[in-house]
């Protein structure tokens, strides 16, 4: 280990303490001056500097509410819609009537079809018995 | 039987009394305050800033320090953060002194000139007290030739006494940079001294 007189660093450190430059004293009135520019503190400027102290049941009524908040959240992304929600059974019976009257019942659209086919072939009649038996079955 | 008061009086109170004191807007334990704690900011800021307005800065910093202390938290760091102040308002005047470096100028040739009278009549072989002003000159012209940051990290290391974990809240940097900033600082300063011909001290 290096001793005091050895070490550059300590002997450099005391030689700077030794001969540093005597600070020169302060002015006779430097104090009275300094405390004629210090006002007393009231204490409701303290209170206006401090921070104030939060209440805690109105910290933790925030946490809550924040911790709902934030749980509210990740269950609706949890549970994602990942498909269309079912329509009424109402609506899904008049859908279904609808589509099977085109089908089983003669539309307009139909008679015209078989007009249109005994014009263009009259010989095929079994098409139009196949299709007025078809017609007859559902009345 | 004697019976002790059981209220110190404030002259022999912790300095955290005082300071918790002070916060509550009390002058006089301020005064106290003030009364322990000039010396070390006043030598500090003649280290850093020289004897210009030296008054009015040490002024400055304590008028900080009033107006700040209700915001100071913990009173244990009330020395940390008085050296900060001091630093702080180092800094600026170093600024502010930057910006009239003209006249600045004119005065540092007018010190090398006394430099020169000081040199050639302090010579060690004239007398033990021309030997203490002339190594006085010497530390005091070599923390003038050291950068500003290098200066404050000599001062409040090697003259204020300071540890190195203090500096580096003080300074708010990293303890790294304190250490090496003091490798260089005292380095320059050692290589300074060298050349003014004091060999036999290191």
């Amino acid at each position: 280990m290096m001793s005091s007189k050895t070490d550059p660093d300590r002997q450099l450190r005391q030689f700077l303490q030794d001969y540093h430059p005597p600070v020169p004293p302060a002015s006779p009135g430097l104090e009275s001056q300094l405390f004629q520019q210090i006002q007393p503190r009231s204490s409701a400027s303290i209170a206006a500097i401090q921070p104030r102290k939060i209440n805690r049941r109105w910290l933790s009524a925030g946490v809550v509410l924040v911790g709902m908040a934030i749980a509210g959240g990740l269950g609706l992304r949890l549970h994602p819609e990942t498909a269309l929600t079912p329509t009424s059974p109402e609506t899904l019976d008049a859908f279904l009537q609808d589509s099977w009257t085109g089908a089983i019942t003669v539309t307009e659209e139909a008679e015209w079809v078989e007009v249109q086919t005994e014009l263009t072939s009259p010989s095929q009649e079994w098409w139009q018995l196949t299709k007025s038996t078809a017609t007859h079955s559902t009345d | 039987m004697l019976v002790k008061p059981s209220v110190k009086p404030l002259t022999e109170d912790s300095d955290v009394n005082v300071i918790l004191q002070s916060q509550q807007g009390n002058a006089e334990a301020f005064r106290l305050l003030y009364r322990r704690y000039q010396a070390k900011v006043r030598s500090t800021l003649y280290q850093l800033c020289g004897q210009p307005h030296l008054d009015d800065l040490v002024q400055d910093v304590f008028l900080k320090v009033w107006k700040g202390l209700p915001q100071l938290r913990n009173p244990s760091f009330f020395a940390t953060w008085i050296y900060r102040i001091t630093w702080n308002v180092a800094q600026d005047a170093r600024k502010q002194l930057g910006r009239s470096r003209q006249q600045e100028q004119q005065i540092l040739g007018g010190e090398a000139a006394g430099d020169h009278i000081s040199q050639e009549f302090s010579r060690p072989q004239d007398s033990p007290d021309l030997i203490q002003i002339h190594y006085q000159d010497l530390v005091k012209r070599g923390l003038a030739t050291l950068s500003f940051e290098h200066r404050t990290i000599l001062v409040l290391h090697d003259l204020e006494d300071l540890p190195q974990k203090m500096i580096a809240e003080i300074l708010d940097l990293p303890t790294g940079t304190i250490k090496s900033r003091l490798f260089y600082a005292r380095r320059a300063m050692r290589e300074f001294l060298q050349q003014q011909g004091v060999h036999d001290v290191f």
